[in-house]
Protein backbone atom coordinates (compact mmCIF):
# COMPACT_ATOMS: atom_id res chain seq x y z
CA UNK A 1 0.00 0.00 0.00
CA UNK A 2 2.59 2.18 0.96
CA UNK A 3 4.92 1.79 -1.88
CA UNK A 4 1.87 1.81 -4.09
CA UNK A 5 0.97 5.37 -3.03
CA UNK A 6 4.58 6.52 -3.31
CA UNK A 7 4.29 5.20 -7.15
CA UNK A 8 1.23 6.99 -7.78
CA UNK A 9 2.64 10.02 -6.06
CA UNK A 10 5.67 9.81 -8.12
CA UNK A 11 3.44 9.19 -11.60
CA UNK A 12 1.56 12.33 -11.29
CA UNK A 13 4.66 14.59 -10.45
CA UNK A 14 6.34 13.21 -13.58
CA UNK A 15 3.66 14.22 -15.58
CA UNK A 16 3.76 17.87 -14.74
CA UNK A 17 7.38 17.48 -15.22
CA UNK A 18 6.56 16.62 -18.79
CA UNK A 19 6.59 19.54 -21.09
CA UNK A 20 9.99 20.49 -18.86
CA UNK A 21 11.32 17.51 -19.73
CA UNK A 22 10.65 18.20 -23.48
CA UNK A 23 12.38 21.60 -23.44
CA UNK A 24 15.31 20.19 -21.64
CA UNK A 25 15.65 17.23 -23.54
CA UNK A 26 15.33 19.02 -27.05
CA UNK A 27 17.11 21.44 -26.51
CA UNK A 28 20.23 19.36 -26.64
CA UNK A 29 19.06 17.37 -29.87
CA UNK A 30 19.81 17.66 -33.54
CA UNK A 31 16.47 18.33 -35.36
CA UNK A 32 16.27 14.75 -37.00
CA UNK A 33 16.07 13.53 -33.55
CA UNK A 34 13.85 16.16 -32.41
CA UNK A 35 11.45 15.29 -35.66
CA UNK A 36 11.68 11.47 -35.09
CA UNK A 37 11.09 10.87 -30.87
CA UNK A 38 10.49 14.30 -29.29
CA UNK A 39 9.92 12.29 -26.33
CA UNK A 40 13.47 10.36 -26.05
CA UNK A 41 16.12 11.40 -23.53
CA UNK A 42 18.85 13.19 -25.35
CA UNK A 43 21.93 10.24 -26.13
CA UNK A 44 25.00 11.25 -26.97
CA UNK A 45 23.64 15.33 -26.23
CA UNK A 46 24.76 18.12 -28.81
CA UNK A 47 25.37 21.62 -28.08
CA UNK A 48 24.22 22.70 -31.69
CA UNK A 49 21.09 24.32 -30.58
CA UNK A 50 22.56 26.51 -27.76
CA UNK A 51 25.49 27.69 -29.58
CA UNK A 52 23.09 28.05 -32.71
CA UNK A 53 20.45 30.65 -31.26
CA UNK A 54 23.48 32.70 -28.43
CA UNK A 55 25.17 32.89 -32.34
CA UNK A 56 21.50 34.22 -34.35
CA UNK A 57 18.82 35.44 -32.25
CA UNK A 58 19.11 38.23 -29.58
CA UNK A 59 19.09 36.16 -26.69
CA UNK A 60 21.75 37.66 -24.63
CA UNK A 61 20.36 40.99 -24.76
CA UNK A 62 17.49 39.66 -23.87
CA UNK A 63 18.46 38.03 -20.92
CA UNK A 64 20.20 41.27 -19.91
CA UNK A 65 17.06 43.43 -20.71
CA UNK A 66 14.73 41.07 -18.66
CA UNK A 67 17.27 40.82 -15.52
CA UNK A 68 17.53 44.74 -15.70
CA UNK A 69 14.03 44.80 -16.24
CA UNK A 70 13.06 42.51 -13.20
CA UNK A 71 15.75 43.46 -10.82
CA UNK A 72 14.60 47.21 -11.11
CA UNK A 73 10.98 46.49 -10.73
CA UNK A 74 11.26 44.23 -7.60
CA UNK A 75 13.56 46.34 -5.49
CA UNK A 76 10.94 49.37 -6.19
CA UNK A 77 7.93 47.38 -5.61
CA UNK A 78 9.54 46.24 -2.33
CA UNK A 79 10.93 50.10 -1.08
CA UNK A 80 6.95 51.25 -1.79
CA UNK A 81 4.75 48.83 -1.14
CA UNK A 82 6.32 47.93 2.14
CA UNK A 83 6.43 52.02 2.55
CA UNK A 84 2.54 51.83 1.93
CA UNK A 85 1.72 48.72 3.70
CA UNK A 86 3.44 50.18 6.79
CA UNK A 87 1.04 53.77 6.15
CA UNK A 88 -1.59 51.55 5.85
CA UNK A 89 -1.01 50.11 9.30
CA UNK A 90 -0.57 52.74 11.49
CA UNK A 91 -3.02 55.02 10.32
CA UNK A 92 -6.62 54.47 10.85
CA UNK A 93 -8.18 57.80 9.00
CA UNK A 94 -10.52 57.17 6.00
CA UNK A 95 -7.90 58.70 3.17
CA UNK A 96 -6.13 55.46 4.38
CA UNK A 97 -8.85 53.16 4.44
CA UNK A 98 -9.92 54.11 0.72
CA UNK A 99 -6.33 53.47 -0.35
CA UNK A 100 -6.52 50.47 1.37
CA UNK A 101 -9.53 49.13 -0.07
CA UNK A 102 -9.40 50.95 -3.75
CA UNK A 103 -6.01 48.88 -4.29
CA UNK A 104 -7.29 45.87 -3.40
CA UNK A 105 -8.86 45.96 -6.81
CA UNK A 106 -6.06 46.03 -8.40
CA UNK A 107 -5.34 42.44 -7.86
CA UNK A 108 -8.07 41.15 -10.55
CA UNK A 109 -7.35 43.95 -12.99
CA UNK A 110 -6.94 42.06 -16.47
CA UNK A 111 -3.61 43.88 -18.16
CA UNK A 112 -5.39 43.33 -21.85
CA UNK A 113 -7.71 46.08 -20.40
CA UNK A 114 -5.12 48.63 -19.32
CA UNK A 115 -2.69 48.64 -21.71
CA UNK A 116 -3.98 51.22 -24.14
CA UNK A 117 -4.54 54.13 -22.06
CA UNK A 118 -1.49 52.76 -19.98
CA UNK A 119 0.71 53.49 -23.52
CA UNK A 120 -1.01 56.96 -23.66
CA UNK A 121 -0.31 57.91 -20.20
CA UNK A 122 3.43 56.96 -20.27
CA UNK A 123 3.68 58.81 -23.85
CA UNK A 124 1.79 62.21 -22.12
CA UNK A 125 4.89 62.11 -19.87
CA UNK A 126 7.27 61.08 -22.37
CA UNK A 127 8.22 57.34 -20.69
CA UNK A 128 6.49 55.43 -23.70
CA UNK A 129 8.93 52.50 -25.55
CA UNK A 130 11.63 52.92 -22.84
CA UNK A 131 12.52 50.92 -19.55
CA UNK A 132 11.75 52.93 -17.50
CA UNK A 133 7.60 53.69 -18.46
CA UNK A 134 8.01 49.60 -18.04
CA UNK A 135 9.70 49.42 -14.63
CA UNK A 136 7.08 51.78 -13.50
CA UNK A 137 3.75 50.27 -15.18
CA UNK A 138 4.65 46.72 -13.55
CA UNK A 139 5.82 48.17 -10.50
CA UNK A 140 2.12 49.75 -10.29
CA UNK A 141 0.45 46.63 -11.20
CA UNK A 142 2.11 44.12 -8.66
CA UNK A 143 1.74 45.98 -5.71
CA UNK A 144 -1.48 45.59 -4.65
CA UNK A 145 -0.53 42.14 -4.38
CA UNK A 146 3.07 43.08 -2.40
CA UNK A 147 0.43 45.46 0.25
CA UNK A 148 -1.32 42.73 0.53
CA UNK A 149 1.33 39.85 1.63
CA UNK A 150 3.13 42.80 3.90
CA UNK A 151 0.02 43.62 5.48
CA UNK A 152 -0.75 40.11 5.88
CA UNK A 153 2.74 39.89 7.83
CA UNK A 154 2.35 43.20 9.37
CA UNK A 155 -0.43 41.96 11.56
CA UNK A 156 1.76 40.07 13.69
CA UNK A 157 3.84 42.91 14.40
CA UNK A 158 2.14 44.79 17.46
CA UNK A 159 1.37 48.68 16.52
CA UNK A 160 2.91 49.27 20.25
CA UNK A 161 5.83 48.66 18.80
CA UNK A 162 6.11 51.64 16.23
CA UNK A 163 4.66 53.79 18.50
CA UNK A 164 6.44 53.00 21.53
CA UNK A 165 9.62 54.19 19.23
CA UNK A 166 7.90 57.21 18.20
CA UNK A 167 7.41 58.15 21.74
CA UNK A 168 10.81 57.83 22.07
CA UNK A 169 11.03 60.34 19.80
CA UNK A 170 12.26 58.68 16.20
CA UNK A 171 10.94 59.97 13.22
CA UNK A 172 8.09 57.59 11.25
CA UNK A 173 10.57 57.36 8.69
CA UNK A 174 13.49 55.85 10.77
CA UNK A 175 11.14 53.65 12.77
CA UNK A 176 10.13 52.13 9.56
CA UNK A 177 13.68 51.73 8.38
CA UNK A 178 15.21 50.58 11.60
CA UNK A 179 12.30 48.75 12.92
CA UNK A 180 9.79 47.78 10.93
CA UNK A 181 11.89 46.59 7.67
CA UNK A 182 13.94 44.30 9.29
CA UNK A 183 11.38 42.32 10.93
CA UNK A 184 9.51 42.10 7.58
CA UNK A 185 12.49 39.77 6.18
CA UNK A 186 10.35 36.62 5.20
CA UNK A 187 7.65 38.51 3.94
CA UNK A 188 10.00 40.35 1.88
CA UNK A 189 11.44 36.64 0.37
CA UNK A 190 8.12 36.19 -0.49
CA UNK A 191 7.44 39.33 -2.51
CA UNK A 192 10.53 39.52 -4.37
CA UNK A 193 10.07 36.07 -5.60
CA UNK A 194 6.94 35.74 -6.25
CA UNK A 195 7.08 39.25 -7.95
CA UNK A 196 10.25 38.40 -9.54
CA UNK A 197 8.84 35.34 -11.08
CA UNK A 198 5.66 37.37 -12.54
CA UNK A 199 7.46 40.35 -14.10
CA UNK A 200 10.17 37.79 -15.71
CA UNK A 201 7.40 35.60 -17.30
CA UNK A 202 5.26 38.85 -18.11
CA UNK A 203 4.87 39.13 -21.86
CA UNK A 204 2.02 41.59 -23.50
CA UNK A 205 3.19 44.84 -20.97
CA UNK A 206 6.57 44.75 -22.52
CA UNK A 207 5.65 43.37 -26.07
CA UNK A 208 2.57 47.21 -25.76
CA UNK A 209 5.05 49.38 -23.92
CA UNK A 210 8.51 48.71 -24.90
CA UNK A 211 7.64 48.78 -28.86
CA UNK A 212 10.11 47.47 -31.30
CA UNK A 213 12.84 49.52 -31.20
CA UNK A 214 13.88 49.52 -27.56
CA UNK A 215 15.39 45.79 -27.38
CA UNK A 216 13.27 43.07 -26.20
CA UNK A 217 12.79 40.78 -23.39
CA UNK A 218 13.42 37.22 -23.26
CA UNK A 219 9.64 36.31 -23.69
CA UNK A 220 9.59 39.10 -26.35
CA UNK A 221 12.03 37.47 -28.42
CA UNK A 222 10.63 34.19 -27.65
CA UNK A 223 7.61 35.00 -29.44
CA UNK A 224 8.88 36.70 -32.22
CA UNK A 225 11.31 34.27 -33.03
CA UNK A 226 8.61 31.24 -33.19
CA UNK A 227 8.49 32.02 -37.07
CA UNK A 228 11.90 32.52 -37.37
CA UNK A 229 12.83 29.38 -36.14
CA UNK A 230 9.99 26.95 -37.13
CA UNK A 231 13.06 24.81 -39.51
CA UNK A 232 15.28 25.01 -36.19
CA UNK A 233 13.52 23.17 -33.95
CA UNK A 234 16.99 22.33 -31.64
CA UNK A 235 17.88 26.45 -31.49
CA UNK A 236 13.31 27.07 -30.80
CA UNK A 237 14.07 24.44 -27.62
CA UNK A 238 17.41 26.17 -26.14
CA UNK A 239 15.49 29.38 -26.70
CA UNK A 240 12.70 28.36 -24.03
CA UNK A 241 15.78 26.53 -22.23
CA UNK A 242 16.84 30.27 -21.55
CA UNK A 243 14.10 31.83 -20.75
CA UNK A 244 12.86 29.36 -18.06
CA UNK A 245 16.36 28.40 -16.35
CA UNK A 246 16.37 31.96 -14.38
CA UNK A 247 12.68 31.58 -12.97
CA UNK A 248 13.39 27.93 -12.34
CA UNK A 249 16.89 28.74 -10.56
CA UNK A 250 14.84 31.70 -8.37
CA UNK A 251 11.72 29.51 -7.45
CA UNK A 252 14.51 26.05 -6.59
CA UNK A 253 16.30 28.71 -4.00
CA UNK A 254 13.65 30.10 -2.80
CA UNK A 255 10.60 28.08 -3.11
CA UNK A 256 10.00 28.19 1.03
CA UNK A 257 9.38 31.56 0.35
CA UNK A 258 7.54 31.62 -2.82
CA UNK A 259 4.54 29.13 -1.53
CA UNK A 260 4.26 30.94 2.13
CA UNK A 261 3.82 33.83 0.02
CA UNK A 262 1.04 32.47 -1.86
CA UNK A 263 -0.33 30.70 1.04
CA UNK A 264 -0.35 34.10 3.19
CA UNK A 265 -4.01 34.39 2.69
CA UNK A 266 -4.84 30.71 2.70
CA UNK A 267 -3.64 29.10 5.64
CA UNK A 268 -4.13 31.61 8.44
CA UNK B 1 -0.01 58.24 5.01
CA UNK B 2 3.31 60.38 3.54
CA UNK B 3 4.72 57.14 3.02
CA UNK B 4 1.87 55.43 1.32
CA UNK B 5 2.28 58.75 -1.17
CA UNK B 6 4.71 57.03 -3.82
CA UNK B 7 2.63 53.60 -4.31
CA UNK B 8 -0.59 55.64 -4.14
CA UNK B 9 0.10 57.94 -6.91
CA UNK B 10 1.71 55.21 -9.07
CA UNK B 11 -1.44 53.04 -8.86
CA UNK B 12 -3.39 56.28 -9.68
CA UNK B 13 -1.57 57.19 -12.92
CA UNK B 14 -1.03 53.65 -14.15
CA UNK B 15 -4.00 51.48 -12.54
CA UNK B 16 -6.78 53.89 -11.83
CA UNK B 17 -6.60 56.48 -14.37
CA UNK B 18 -6.42 54.36 -17.19
CA UNK B 19 -9.10 52.34 -16.11
CA UNK B 20 -10.92 56.07 -16.39
CA UNK B 21 -9.39 56.57 -19.95
CA UNK B 22 -10.53 53.56 -21.19
CA UNK B 23 -14.22 53.70 -20.16
CA UNK B 24 -13.94 57.16 -21.90
CA UNK B 25 -12.42 55.46 -24.94
CA UNK B 26 -14.91 53.03 -25.11
CA UNK B 27 -17.73 55.76 -25.82
CA UNK B 28 -15.43 56.84 -28.27
CA UNK B 29 -14.49 56.18 -31.55
CA UNK B 30 -10.59 56.72 -31.18
CA UNK B 31 -8.06 57.22 -34.14
CA UNK B 32 -4.48 57.42 -32.60
CA UNK B 33 -3.25 57.72 -36.21
CA UNK B 34 -4.51 60.60 -37.24
CA UNK B 35 -5.02 62.20 -33.51
CA UNK B 36 -8.89 61.77 -33.50
CA UNK B 37 -11.45 61.11 -30.97
CA UNK B 38 -15.23 61.81 -31.53
CA UNK B 39 -18.16 60.66 -29.18
CA UNK B 40 -20.06 57.75 -30.24
CA UNK B 41 -22.12 56.85 -27.40
CA UNK B 42 -23.09 53.53 -26.47
CA UNK B 43 -22.63 52.36 -30.12
CA UNK B 44 -19.44 50.33 -29.58
CA UNK B 45 -21.22 48.45 -27.43
CA UNK B 46 -24.00 47.88 -29.71
CA UNK B 47 -21.20 46.60 -32.22
CA UNK B 48 -20.23 43.98 -29.58
CA UNK B 49 -23.33 42.62 -29.08
CA UNK B 50 -23.82 42.10 -33.01
CA UNK B 51 -20.45 40.99 -33.74
CA UNK B 52 -20.63 36.82 -33.80
CA UNK B 53 -16.71 36.47 -33.36
CA UNK B 54 -16.90 38.98 -30.43
CA UNK B 55 -20.07 36.15 -28.51
CA UNK B 56 -17.85 33.49 -29.37
CA UNK B 57 -14.70 34.80 -27.88
CA UNK B 58 -16.83 35.98 -24.89
CA UNK B 59 -18.23 32.15 -24.55
CA UNK B 60 -14.85 31.10 -25.34
CA UNK B 61 -13.37 32.47 -22.05
CA UNK B 62 -16.23 31.97 -19.94
CA UNK B 63 -16.20 28.30 -20.86
CA UNK B 64 -12.36 28.19 -20.34
CA UNK B 65 -13.05 30.02 -16.72
CA UNK B 66 -15.72 27.93 -15.78
CA UNK B 67 -13.13 24.00 -16.19
CA UNK B 68 -10.66 26.55 -14.87
CA UNK B 69 -12.56 26.91 -11.21
CA UNK B 70 -13.74 22.95 -11.23
CA UNK B 71 -10.79 20.86 -12.53
CA UNK B 72 -7.77 22.49 -10.60
CA UNK B 73 -10.17 22.66 -7.23
CA UNK B 74 -10.84 18.56 -7.75
CA UNK B 75 -7.58 17.59 -9.35
CA UNK B 76 -5.35 19.80 -6.84
CA UNK B 77 -7.30 18.19 -3.74
CA UNK B 78 -6.96 14.97 -4.99
CA UNK B 79 -3.14 15.10 -5.51
CA UNK B 80 -2.95 17.32 -2.59
CA UNK B 81 -4.09 13.80 -0.46
CA UNK B 82 -2.05 11.91 -2.49
CA UNK B 83 1.42 14.31 -1.67
CA UNK B 84 0.25 15.01 1.95
CA UNK B 85 2.96 13.04 3.94
CA UNK B 86 6.77 13.85 5.66
CA UNK B 87 9.14 12.19 4.29
CA UNK B 88 11.62 13.54 1.97
CA UNK B 89 10.23 11.71 -1.11
CA UNK B 90 7.09 13.62 -0.99
CA UNK B 91 8.32 16.70 -0.04
CA UNK B 92 10.98 16.71 -2.96
CA UNK B 93 7.84 15.68 -5.73
CA UNK B 94 5.98 18.65 -3.81
CA UNK B 95 8.86 21.33 -4.89
CA UNK B 96 8.96 19.34 -8.62
CA UNK B 97 4.97 19.46 -8.90
CA UNK B 98 4.97 23.35 -8.36
CA UNK B 99 7.34 23.92 -11.30
CA UNK B 100 4.94 24.44 -14.09
CA UNK B 101 3.64 27.19 -11.85
CA UNK B 102 6.93 29.75 -12.53
CA UNK B 103 7.17 28.83 -16.14
CA UNK B 104 6.58 31.58 -18.93
CA UNK B 105 2.71 30.83 -20.24
CA UNK B 106 4.50 31.46 -23.66
CA UNK B 107 6.98 28.43 -22.87
CA UNK B 108 4.27 26.23 -21.61
CA UNK B 109 1.86 27.09 -24.57
CA UNK B 110 4.69 26.00 -27.46
CA UNK B 111 5.18 23.05 -25.14
CA UNK B 112 1.72 22.00 -25.52
CA UNK B 113 1.74 22.97 -28.94
CA UNK B 114 4.58 20.56 -29.57
CA UNK B 115 2.84 17.96 -27.91
CA UNK B 116 -0.45 18.07 -28.86
CA UNK B 117 0.44 18.43 -32.62
CA UNK B 118 -0.96 15.93 -35.26
CA UNK B 119 2.13 13.96 -35.35
CA UNK B 120 2.93 15.38 -31.53
CA UNK B 121 3.73 12.33 -28.61
CA UNK B 122 0.51 12.69 -27.12
CA UNK B 123 -1.35 11.20 -30.51
CA UNK B 124 2.04 9.39 -30.61
CA UNK B 125 1.28 7.62 -27.19
CA UNK B 126 -2.26 7.16 -28.09
CA UNK B 127 -1.64 5.33 -31.43
CA UNK B 128 0.89 3.05 -29.56
CA UNK B 129 -2.50 2.22 -27.75
CA UNK B 130 -4.36 1.57 -30.40
CA UNK B 131 -6.76 4.93 -30.72
CA UNK B 132 -6.72 7.23 -33.12
CA UNK B 133 -5.48 10.33 -32.18
CA UNK B 134 -7.41 13.00 -32.85
CA UNK B 135 -6.60 16.62 -34.52
CA UNK B 136 -6.04 18.82 -31.31
CA UNK B 137 -5.27 22.10 -32.74
CA UNK B 138 -6.54 21.84 -36.00
CA UNK B 139 -9.98 21.83 -35.23
CA UNK B 140 -11.82 24.68 -33.79
CA UNK B 141 -13.69 22.80 -30.44
CA UNK B 142 -10.20 20.73 -29.25
CA UNK B 143 -8.20 24.15 -30.15
CA UNK B 144 -10.35 25.85 -27.12
CA UNK B 145 -10.06 22.38 -25.62
CA UNK B 146 -6.02 22.46 -25.93
CA UNK B 147 -5.82 25.84 -24.38
CA UNK B 148 -7.82 25.36 -21.66
CA UNK B 149 -5.57 21.93 -20.84
CA UNK B 150 -2.03 24.12 -20.81
CA UNK B 151 -4.19 26.72 -18.41
CA UNK B 152 -5.14 23.90 -16.56
CA UNK B 153 -1.80 21.97 -16.65
CA UNK B 154 -0.17 25.59 -15.02
CA UNK B 155 -3.00 26.29 -12.20
CA UNK B 156 -3.10 22.08 -11.07
CA UNK B 157 0.38 22.65 -10.22
CA UNK B 158 -0.75 25.98 -8.03
CA UNK B 159 -3.62 24.63 -6.96
CA UNK B 160 -1.93 21.10 -5.31
CA UNK B 161 0.58 23.18 -3.43
CA UNK B 162 -1.74 25.12 -1.74
CA UNK B 163 -4.43 22.23 -1.00
CA UNK B 164 -1.00 20.25 0.23
CA UNK B 165 0.24 23.75 2.60
CA UNK B 166 -3.88 23.57 3.59
CA UNK B 167 -3.99 19.91 4.48
CA UNK B 168 -0.76 20.09 6.36
CA UNK B 169 -2.11 22.65 8.51
CA UNK B 170 -4.93 20.37 9.73
CA UNK B 171 -3.76 19.49 13.65
CA UNK B 172 -3.62 15.35 13.44
CA UNK B 173 -5.20 15.05 16.78
CA UNK B 174 -8.71 16.11 15.41
CA UNK B 175 -8.66 12.91 12.90
CA UNK B 176 -7.20 10.68 15.57
CA UNK B 177 -10.71 12.13 17.94
CA UNK B 178 -13.02 10.89 14.99
CA UNK B 179 -11.27 8.04 14.34
CA UNK B 180 -11.87 6.92 18.10
CA UNK B 181 -15.11 8.09 17.78
CA UNK B 182 -15.75 5.35 14.84
CA UNK B 183 -15.73 7.92 12.03
CA UNK B 184 -14.97 6.28 8.63
CA UNK B 185 -12.77 8.07 5.89
CA UNK B 186 -15.16 9.17 4.21
CA UNK B 187 -16.83 11.17 7.17
CA UNK B 188 -13.50 12.46 7.95
CA UNK B 189 -13.04 14.18 4.99
CA UNK B 190 -16.63 15.34 4.65
CA UNK B 191 -16.47 16.63 8.81
CA UNK B 192 -12.81 18.02 9.50
CA UNK B 193 -10.78 17.75 5.68
CA UNK B 194 -13.25 19.55 3.59
CA UNK B 195 -14.57 22.53 6.01
CA UNK B 196 -10.88 23.05 7.14
CA UNK B 197 -9.31 23.61 3.84
CA UNK B 198 -12.33 26.14 2.85
CA UNK B 199 -9.37 29.17 2.45
CA UNK B 200 -7.45 27.39 -0.03
CA UNK B 201 -10.91 26.63 -1.76
CA UNK B 202 -11.33 30.15 -1.87
CA UNK B 203 -7.48 31.28 -3.30
CA UNK B 204 -7.45 28.59 -5.62
CA UNK B 205 -10.65 29.59 -7.32
CA UNK B 206 -9.99 33.25 -7.69
CA UNK B 207 -6.39 32.78 -8.69
CA UNK B 208 -7.57 30.38 -11.36
CA UNK B 209 -10.97 32.63 -12.30
CA UNK B 210 -8.66 35.68 -12.50
CA UNK B 211 -6.05 33.86 -14.97
CA UNK B 212 -8.78 32.36 -17.18
CA UNK B 213 -10.51 35.90 -17.82
CA UNK B 214 -7.00 37.43 -18.64
CA UNK B 215 -5.89 34.37 -20.56
CA UNK B 216 -3.49 35.97 -23.70
CA UNK B 217 -0.32 34.90 -23.39
CA UNK B 218 -1.05 30.58 -23.36
CA UNK B 219 -3.69 31.20 -26.19
CA UNK B 220 -0.98 33.42 -28.35
CA UNK B 221 1.61 30.22 -28.31
CA UNK B 222 -0.63 27.38 -28.46
CA UNK B 223 -2.88 28.00 -31.46
CA UNK B 224 -2.69 32.15 -32.23
CA UNK B 225 -6.42 32.45 -31.91
CA UNK B 226 -7.00 29.79 -34.37
CA UNK B 227 -8.30 27.66 -36.79
CA UNK B 228 -9.89 31.05 -37.96
CA UNK B 229 -11.10 32.73 -34.62
CA UNK B 230 -12.35 29.67 -32.88
CA UNK B 231 -10.09 29.84 -29.82
CA UNK B 232 -9.98 33.44 -29.72
CA UNK B 233 -10.55 35.07 -26.13
CA UNK B 234 -11.61 38.23 -25.05
CA UNK B 235 -8.11 39.31 -24.01
CA UNK B 236 -7.12 37.99 -27.66
CA UNK B 237 -10.09 40.41 -29.51
CA UNK B 238 -8.73 43.54 -27.30
CA UNK B 239 -5.46 43.48 -28.51
CA UNK B 240 -6.34 42.79 -32.11
CA UNK B 241 -9.01 45.70 -32.17
CA UNK B 242 -7.04 47.71 -30.14
CA UNK B 243 -3.70 47.63 -31.87
CA UNK B 244 -4.05 45.72 -35.14
CA UNK B 245 -6.91 47.04 -36.27
CA UNK B 246 -6.46 50.37 -34.98
CA UNK B 247 -9.98 50.70 -33.65
CA UNK B 248 -9.46 51.54 -29.63
CA UNK B 249 -12.79 52.38 -29.08
CA UNK B 250 -14.07 49.44 -29.66
CA UNK B 251 -11.37 47.54 -28.12
CA UNK B 252 -12.11 49.59 -25.11
CA UNK B 253 -15.40 48.54 -24.91
CA UNK B 254 -14.50 45.16 -24.91
CA UNK B 255 -11.81 46.22 -21.99
CA UNK B 256 -15.14 47.62 -19.83
CA UNK B 257 -17.10 44.38 -20.48
CA UNK B 258 -14.34 42.09 -19.43
CA UNK B 259 -13.49 44.12 -16.16
CA UNK B 260 -17.36 44.21 -15.11
CA UNK B 261 -17.07 40.83 -15.75
CA UNK B 262 -14.20 39.68 -13.89
CA UNK B 263 -15.04 42.54 -10.68
CA UNK B 264 -18.64 40.56 -10.81
CA UNK B 265 -17.51 37.01 -10.39
CA UNK B 266 -14.76 37.34 -8.12
CA UNK B 267 -16.64 39.54 -5.91
CA UNK B 268 -19.56 37.14 -6.01
CA UNK B 269 -17.08 34.00 -5.01
CA UNK B 270 -15.17 35.49 -2.83
CA UNK B 271 -18.73 36.45 -0.86
CA UNK B 272 -19.86 32.75 -1.43
CA UNK B 273 -16.83 31.12 -0.52
CA UNK B 274 -16.02 33.20 2.65
CA UNK B 275 -19.35 32.62 3.84
CA UNK B 276 -18.56 29.25 3.96
CA UNK B 277 -15.42 30.02 5.71
CA UNK B 278 -17.09 31.77 8.28
CA UNK B 279 -19.34 29.03 9.28
CA UNK B 280 -17.01 26.36 10.46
Amino acid sequence: MRQLRALLAIVVSAFFLFPLYLVIANAFKTDPEILRSPAKPPIGPTLDGMSGVLSVGDVTGGLVNSLLITGSTIALIMVVSSMLAFALHMSNSWISNTVGTVILFGLILPTPVILIPVFRVLKYVGLENSFPGLILFLCAYYAPFAVLVYRGFMRSIPRELAEAASIDGASLASIYWSVILPLLRPATASVLVICGVWVWNEFLPPLVLLGPLQGNTVTVGLFRSVGQFDVNYGQLFSYMLFVSIPVLVFYLLLQRYFVRGLTAGATK
Amino acid sequence: MAMGAPTTALFAALVVAPIGITVHYSLNDVNFLRDEISWVGFSNYAKLWESGDFRHALYVTLLIAAASVVIPNALGLLFAVLLDAGSRLYTTLRIILFAPFVLSPLVVGLTFRWTLANDGSLNNALEALGIPGPEWIASPNLAVVSVGLALAWQLIAFATVIYVASLRAIPTDLYEAASIDGASGYLRFRLITWPLVAPAVTITTLISLISALKLYDHVVALTGGGPGRSSETVGLAIIRAGFTQNRAGLASSMAVLLLVITAATTVISLRVLRRREVEL
